[in-house]
């Protein structure tokens, strides 16, 4: 015979388990919805506008004076070349912090470095863009000869800033998960710290590291306020980390402002949140491949 | 649990009677480029009259829907309604009538190192359709034309669209965010050309403010006018200035038309000039001649 106090107990536990259960499928649920809905209000688009001229189309002009064009292609290549650069800026520095954090760094500068990493983590995003705007940009401008810098290269390099805490903070960890039996056993072999670091620790926690780099990227295509005040947003087409860029999350915010509701360009900007959809889904994809081989 | 119960029940009624307290006051939407002016002109009008002004932006766009859908008293525009508009309106049952409010003039900003001083309207537009590319093309140092435009979303971008390049924007320009970044941007680059609202480069007393360089442009009298001159703006021979308007409902209430009436008052107008417009002044009544009859 179960006491009440008991019987309590046990009904508690039921109930929790059922918030719980909830809150994991409410999730699920939401993502579904908003998948569904994004490719539900990007449909009529596609009855209006040819695929291909969409996708690979070198024009987008919605509010054209005479004929409206819907080319993503400059904003997809925008999106594309702001990340690489971002990525090729942020990985080494990114890297080279998480192994001096890890494996050099003790006490004080340690706790420091923690701290900074979090508080640049927290910065706004609309704070970073200013400080380029009126900052970097015009240093960039000067370094490279140009008369301004509101450019691809800008736009990296503030990108870069803001993925650097997620790649810092998760490569960190995954140095730190590799066992010290590897470090003793390689510094016992005759093998120099530097060694040790380059050929047994990074190697270990490679998996760990990739994809912080993968999170980190998609933390930099995701990136809208920063990027659409440094970058110029000119629709052409780039062809250079000097040009002026339009990435596809500038675009949805400049425009969904005034659009009309059910338009043609309307559903246009859905079509265009799918395609970032896309390419952030297949970026976390291959992170999440990564950070599971390493469990295994 | 009963406490949490018990606060929700209190907290509710709380919120419930206040919505239904308040009371009804004037509803104003519409035009970012007004929003500042209407939402002074409430503040002045709460303390004279006691009723509340509600002033809310959106754009131009959301002002004329809301008179032609009928969801607000007064939509303010920057631009003039559309007859299509008009026509929607009409099928709605309701007559829209405009109110001209102040005049806004876009003044044309160059980076202060450039030598430029004036520009005719249809080089400003092979500027900005990017015909002409470089400044010694127009009379200018041999510096590349870097072109800075206001986003699709902005009235501003619309208006210099269809009075001044009447064709496509370059796709070299770059769209920025605002008149501010626009401002900053120009600042920065010496060979920089941007268009802004008077009010965000002019000072209360009519001189510039530093950082950036106000062109005179050159228009169909072929005399090269600065913005500042408020004759030539109001006269139309500064090419590039607009009415402020604002819609209302042919069969407003009494209180909505004293609060238009007092926007045309010389301390309405007042306003509009310490905002950064022109005020119309003694030429409000003969420009608005249906509210005056």
């Amino acid at each position: 015979m179960q006491s009440k106090e008991t019987k309590k107990v046990i009904v508690f536990d039921k109930i929790a388990a059922y918030i719980f259960k909830f809150s994991g499928i409410l999730i699920i649920v939401i993502l579904g919805l908003i998948v569904l809905f994004l490719f539900k209000e990007s449909l009529p688009f596609f009855k209006e506008v040819n695929f291909f001229d969409f996708i690979a189309g070198t024009a987008w002009n919605p509010n054209a004076f005479e004929f409206d064009t819907y080319g993503a292609l400059p904003l997809i290549v925008s999106t594309i070349i702001a990340t690489v650069g971002a990525m090729a800026i942020a990985i080494p520095i990114g890297i080279g912090t998480a192994v001096f954090f890890s494996e050099y760094a003790k006490g004080r500068t340690s706790e420091i470095l923690k701290f900074s990493v979090e508080i640049l983590s927290s910065i706004p995003s609309v704070v970073i863009g200013f400080v380029g705007l009126v900052l970097i940009a015009p240093f960039i401008g000067k370094l490279t000869g140009q008369t301004n810098g509101l450019n691809a290269l800008t736009g990296s390099i503030l990108l870069a800033l803001m993925a650097l805490p997620t790649i810092i903070s998760i490569s960190a960890d995954s140095i730190r998960d590799v066992p010290k039996s590897l470090r003793e056993a390689s510094l016992a072999m005759g093998a120099s710290k530097w060694e040790t670091i380059s050929k047994i620790v990074i190697p270990a926690a490679k998996s760990g590291i990739m994809a912080s780099f993968m999170l980190g990227t998609g933390r930099a295509i995701g990136e809208t306020m920063t990027v659409l005040m440094v970058t110029g947003n000119s629709p052409a087409l780039p062809t250079s980390f000097f040009d002026s860029i339009r990435t596809i999350t500038a675009t949805i915010a400049i425009e969904l402002g005034e659009v009309a509701f059910g338009s043609t360009h309307f559903h246009g900007l859905f079509a265009l949140g799918f395609v970032l959809f896309i390419l952030s889904f297949g970026v976390n994809l291959i992170a999440d491949r990564m950070i599971n081989r390493r469990k295994i | 649990m009963k406490k949490i119960l018990s606060l929700l029940v209190i907290l509710s009624i709380g919120l419930f009677s206040c919505g239904k307290g308040s009371q009804k006051g004037i509803e104003v939407k519409g035009s970012d480029t007004l929003l500042e002016l209407v939402q002074e002109m409430g503040e002045v009008y709460i303390k004279k009259s006691g009723i509340a002004v509600n002033v809310s932006g959106g754009g131009s766009g959301v002002g004329v829907a809301g008179i032609v859908n009928n969801n607000t008293d007064i939509g303010d525009a920057s631009r003039q309604i559309k007859d299509k508009e008009i026509k929607k309106a009409k099928e709605n049952g309701i007559e829209p009538l405009e109110v001209k409010l102040g005049i806004d003039a876009i003044a044309i900003v160059v980076n202060p190192s450039n030598t430029i001083n004036q520009l005719t309207t249809d080089q400003l537009a092979a500027i900005y359709k990017g015909e002409v590319k470089n400044w010694k093309e127009v009379g200018g140092p041999d510096v590349e034309i870097s072109l800075y435009g206001r986003q699709e979303n902005s009235g501003t971008y619309a208006f210099f669209q269809e009075h001044i390049l009447k064709a496509n924007y370059s796709d070299k320009m770059k769209r920025m965010n605002g008149n501010a970044q626009m401002f900053e941007g120009v600042k920065a680059d010496i060979g920089g050309i941007g268009y802004q609202g008077l009010g965000y480069v002019m000072n209360e007393d009519g001189s510039f403010k530093p950082g950036v360089k106000v062109l005179a442009v050159v228009g169909k009298s072929g005399r090269a006018v600065l913005p500042s001159d408020k004759s030539a703006v109001l006269s139309g021979e500064y090419a590039i200035s607009r009415f402020l308007y604002q819609y209302v409902n042919k069969n407003m209430t009494q209180t909505v038309k004293d609060f238009v009436l007092f926007e045309l008052s010389p301390e309405g107008q007042a306003i509009v000039k310490k905002t950064g417009f022109y005020p119309l002044d003694e030429r409000a009544k003969e420009l608005n001649p249906e509210l005056f009859k």
